[in-house]
């Protein structure tokens, strides 16, 4: 443990002692200038080519506030709020688009560079910890999952994402994920009834896989603190991580088993009675619960169990 | 369809027809003084051709609601006042009906924003007990939540949700002496759960930094302390008590901010403490072998739960991103290590109990370095070690992990991504053995030494706009090369595509296809019987047992505007096939299959007035492992995962008015 902490702290020293060398290069600044008369058109003039997208930005969430509710810098720039001064793009004819920040997937704005533009305003809350989370970090816009100038809620959900449903955006990334979702154990994914991002946050967080919680377990104790503990006898796989037995996006066995408890359970326990295995059973050994049928509270429990000596057996 | 069925169709109908008379107003706001009303409304009747009787309709039903009836299938209402400073919405889908959900949010954007839903789900255990309807849990959940700016930079927000979970859940529990045959009860668990959570919290943002502080409070409180089930076998002496789980609380105090600095780097750091404890009863003292109704207040049991991070990201210069990352979660119950008599006298030092914990450090040190040779090349690595250390027989794991990664992006409408990932773990030796032939062998898997080798490729097409293609490939294998007993293997892989395409405006089509193959070999020695006699394991095949799940799921879609502005076609459907194999001749293969489509036709009569005909079908093929009803088996309650097969057609009439 320490040499791990030592090491890891050598390793930020380092990192810090680089950030220290003289400047490379100047980030990219997408922050309009306090004189945006010199270099923004004006929300009229993009209007006069792009009506059509105008139109539908009027009617999404940003558009209402950037137009009806310009109250604050710089959002009475409308369009260049996001896509940076147009006026030499105007000026041109809309050839010139050196100065534009474009959002397309095969537009050559760097993602890094686009991001900042939703930055300027989404900064708190979920988007906390986006600079350096995963997605940031391998280079995810965020124009890759949301549709700024799409109209909610029929081309896209609450969220204007751009596949329409948070299962739809994900899958484009994720579709091992996703498809777990249809088998024959599972979360309410499939029924509407949960999303992705009732477990992740996407966006980052300072977790492993983008979790809510501060772990997997304390993740899974959102909806199911049953299970949360402390409890006098404790199953330690259980107080480590649920994923040690459960695959929470779906699994072809009851309660997200990864697999069928007989088997399960063996993958630590090698040996064991043969009570209530007759051959008789079998079937019941596949689909029920040939274990936890006696050992009923697997997860702990506070009971000290049928026979003193056998207390953390898990059977009361 | 049923007489009631028809009229409830019959008079959709007439509203419809009616309706289509009605020349109704221009799409637009409807003004109420001084604030605008928009809206969208479908509302109808839900009808089944073919509905799955009520044994068979267990698993269609599992967190879905489908009453034959007039529905309101969504409510959306937005109003707001001219310069959109003042903002109220209502959501509302399938009130009424057991996933009903409802969400209502004030706001004023960048001043204050409130929010309260109400929601509702439920989870069908069992429709095939003849004596029972149903067996289900009924989540039921409030939420409030509030956010408001006190500077621009500057927000404070409280956040407050209650679920309550009542009904049943059906378990099993091994039977007394004398009980029925294979040792085996069906029981029925009542659920009484209320859970409160509470967060509170201040959040500050601007250009430079942002920081946060948060409260949060869990309570959870169980309505049952404990469940005595009858012995069917009528010898009420040994009757069953089993304890339920015990109400708990938990704090939560986190901090959490972020800061930028020169060269594009931003530091991002986290902070959390959960103070976690209970003193809920424990039975005290065990008569035999069947607890007595006596209880006795446990002692109190805490625990501490610790998660710090920090992260550092860099791209000091244009194509260059380095980051660096430590994290550490702590958990430790330490502080209740007490011993406890089976007997419930505290002198009686002949029969002590050890409460059993295991605390643990989770330890993560990574730094990564991603580079863009050029636009379209982009080569990343990282390298991640992480250490686990355990107490109390627990052995501490290290594990060195390296990543390979590429981008490429040969011209604008190809993208290739491949990830390369190779872990080595060095466990504890992680066998136990106990002295007691009746306790069980480990081998902790997740302790043990282990190799991961994981490889996973993405590819994108966009040769159109109106063209999409998409592969990926998926393999992983995990090998616990120093185990002799116990999980010995893990491996999985996969491939899949999705397509889409949009040959003209009108035609949207989408297609997809994934098949995952997972395997596992576990080493089981033997087999201990009651009297200490060990057997080796013949009936199941062992001692190397293997377990192969494989899965197909295909998806088509399709969006078809039939008479542009007036008739539409919305189409999509899935099919999945699961199948298990066990390598073992008396454990027949396990398959599941699942069919579903649905299409909605929608006509526009106005801008504003539509309706939409839709028609779901849905198919479940299910192995007889899951529906055989044991003859010996008590049906009275039946074990969870006993579904059935089923097949259904239900058709939705809906009218839609969006104004």
């Amino acid at each position: 443990m320490r040499k791990t902490l030592v090491s890891g702290l050598v390793l930020f020293v380092c990192f810090c002692a680089f950030l220290l060398i003289p400047n490379l290069s100047e980030p990219a600044k997408t922050t309009p200038s306090k004189s945006p008369q010199k270099e923004f058109a004006g929300m009229s003039v993009c209007e006069g080519c792009h009506e059509a997208v105008a139109k539908r930005l009027e009617a999404t969430a940003n558009g209402v506030h950037f137009i009806r509710h310009s109250a604050t810098t710089p959002k009475e720039l409308v369009c260049e709020t996001c896509h940076g001064p147009a006026k030499d793009h105007a000026d041109s004819g809309g050839e010139d688009k050196s100065k534009l920040v474009r959002f397309t997937k095969k537009s050559i704005s760097q993602a890094d560079r686009r991001n900042q533009a939703c930055l300027q305003c989404h900064e708190k809350r979920k988007l906390l910890f986006w600079q350096g989370s995963v997605h940031d970090s391998r280079d995810a816009a965020c124009t890759d999952c949301h549709k700024i100038h799409s109209n909610p809620p029929e081309q896209v959900g609450r969220y204007l994402l751009a596949a329409g449903t948070e299962m739809d955006t994900c899958k484009t990334c994720h579709s091992r994920q996703v498809g777990e979702q249809m088998r024959f154990s599972h979360h309410p994914l499939r029924e509407g009834k949960m999303s992705c991002s009732s477990c992740h946050n996407p966006h980052g967080t300072a977790t492993d896989k983008l979790l809510i919680g501060n772990s997997l377990n304390e993740t899974c104790f959102t909806c199911h603190p049953k299970y949360r503990g402390p409890v006098i006898f404790q199953h330690p796989p259980v107080t480590e991580n649920c994923a040690n037995c459960h695959n929470v996006h779906g699994t072809a066995y009851p309660r997200l088993l990864k697999q069928p408890q007989i088997r399960l359970c063996r993958e630590c326990h090698v040996t064991f009675h043969t009570a209530n295995f007759g051959n008789n059973a079998r079937l019941t050994h596949v689909a029920g619960r040939p274990c936890t049928a006696c050992h009923i509270n697997i997860h702990g429990s506070n009971h000290p169990g049928a026979l003193g000596s056998r207390a953390s057996q898990f059977r009361r | 369809m049923k007489r009631s069925n028809r009229n409830v169709f019959r008079i959709s109908l007439l509203v419809v027809l009616l309706l289509s008379f009605i020349e109704a107003p221009a799409i637009g706001e409807i003004q109420l003084g001084n604030y605008f009303l928009n809206g969208d409304v479908e509302f109808g009747g839900r009808f089944f051709a073919d509905r799955p009787s009520r044994i068979h309709r267990g698993y269609f039903e599992l967190y879905r609601d489908y009453p034959e009836m007039a529905v309101l299938e969504r409510l959306d209402l937005l109003l707001r006042n001219k310069d959109a400073s003042q903002i109220f919405e209502v959501i509302v889908s399938e009130p009424g009906e057991n996933d009903a959900n409802v969400l209502f949010t004030a706001k004023m954007p960048g001043l204050f924003k409130f929010e309260f839903e109400y929601d509702k789900l439920q989870h069908l255990y069992s429709t095939v007990s003849p004596i029972r309807d149903e067996v289900l849990v009924q989540w039921e959940s409030f939420r409030a939540g509030v956010t408001v700016s006190l500077r621009p930079e500057l927000d404070v927000y409280a956040d407050y949700k209650y679920t309550k979970k009542f009904g049943d859940r059906p378990i099993d529990i091994q039977a007394p002496t004398g009980g029925i045959p294979n040792g085996y009860q069906p029981a029925l668990e009542p659920i009484g759960e209320n859970d409160h959570n509470l967060t509170a919290g201040a959040e500050w943002a601007d250009k430079l930094y942002q920081f946060r502080m948060e409260y949060g409070l869990s309570m959870f409180d169980n309505d049952y302390e404990n469940l005595l089930i009858p012995n069917l076998a009528n010898n009420p002496p040994l009757d069953n008590r089993i304890w339920l789980a015990p109400s708990n609380i938990a704090h939560y105090f986190s901090t959490a901010g972020g800061v930028n600095l020169p060269y594009r780097t931003r530091i991002n750091a986290a902070f959390s403490y959960g103070w976690l404890f209970q003193d809920d009863n424990f039975f005290f003292p065990v008569i035999g072998g069947i607890a007595s109704a006596n209880t006795q207040k446990g002692p109190s049991l805490d625990a501490n739960s610790i998660l710090g991070q920090i992260t550092a990201q860099s791209r000091p210069i244009d194509p260059l991103t380095l980051k660096f990352a430590y994290r550490a979660y702590h958990y430790d119950d330490t502080g209740n290590i007490n011993l406890y008599t089976a007997t419930g006298d505290p002198d009686d030092l002949a029969d002590l109990l050890h409460s059993a914990h295991y605390p643990f450090t989770r330890q993560t040190v990574s730094f990564a370095g991603d580079y863009r040779v050029a636009q379209p090349l982009a080569l990343n690595f990282e390298y991640r070690n992480e250490q686990v250390d355990r107490d109390f027989s627990n052995g501490d794991t290290n594990e060195n992990t390296a990543k390979f990664g590429l981008k490429a992006i040969p011209c604008n409408w190809v993208n290739f991504l491949a990830t390369y990932t190779h872990a080595a773990r060095d466990g504890a030796e992680g066998f136990v053995e106990f002295n007691d032939a009746r306790q069980v062998t480990m081998m902790k898997f997740y302790q043990g030494d282990r190799v991961r080798d994981k490889f996973d490729f993405i590819a994108e097409f966009l040769p159109m706009d109106t063209l999409t293609f998409s592969g990926n490939v998926g393999i992983s294998s995990d090998s616990y090369k120093n185990s002799t007993f116990g999980l010995l293997d893990d491996d999985v892989w996969s491939f899949g595509f999705d397509a889409a395409w949009s040959p003209i405006k009108q035609v949207s089509l989408s297609a997809g296809y994934m098949y995952e193959h997972y395997k596992t070999r576990t080493m089981a020695n033997s087999t201990v019987l009651n009297a200490g006699a060990i057997q080796s394991i013949d009936v199941d095949n062992g001692p190397t047992l293997k377990t192969i799940d494989t899965f197909h799921t295909f998806n088509v879609g399709a969006e078809l505007t039939i008479i542009p502005e007036k008739l539409s076609l919305s189409t999509r459907g899935s099919y999945s096939f699961a199948n298990s194999n066990y390598h073992n001749a008396r454990l027949p293969d396990l398959d599941t299959a699942l069919a579903h489509m649905d299409a909605f036709l929608k006509y526009r009569f106005t801008k504003c007035l539509a309706f939409k005909l839709g028609y779901i079908f849905e198919e479940f093929d299910i192995s007889q492992a899951y529906s055989t009803i044991y003859a010996t088996r008590p049906i009275e309650y039946d074990m969870e995962g006993y579904y059935t097969d089923y097949s259904a057609h239900m058709f939705v009439a809906l009218i839609q008015y969006t104004f």
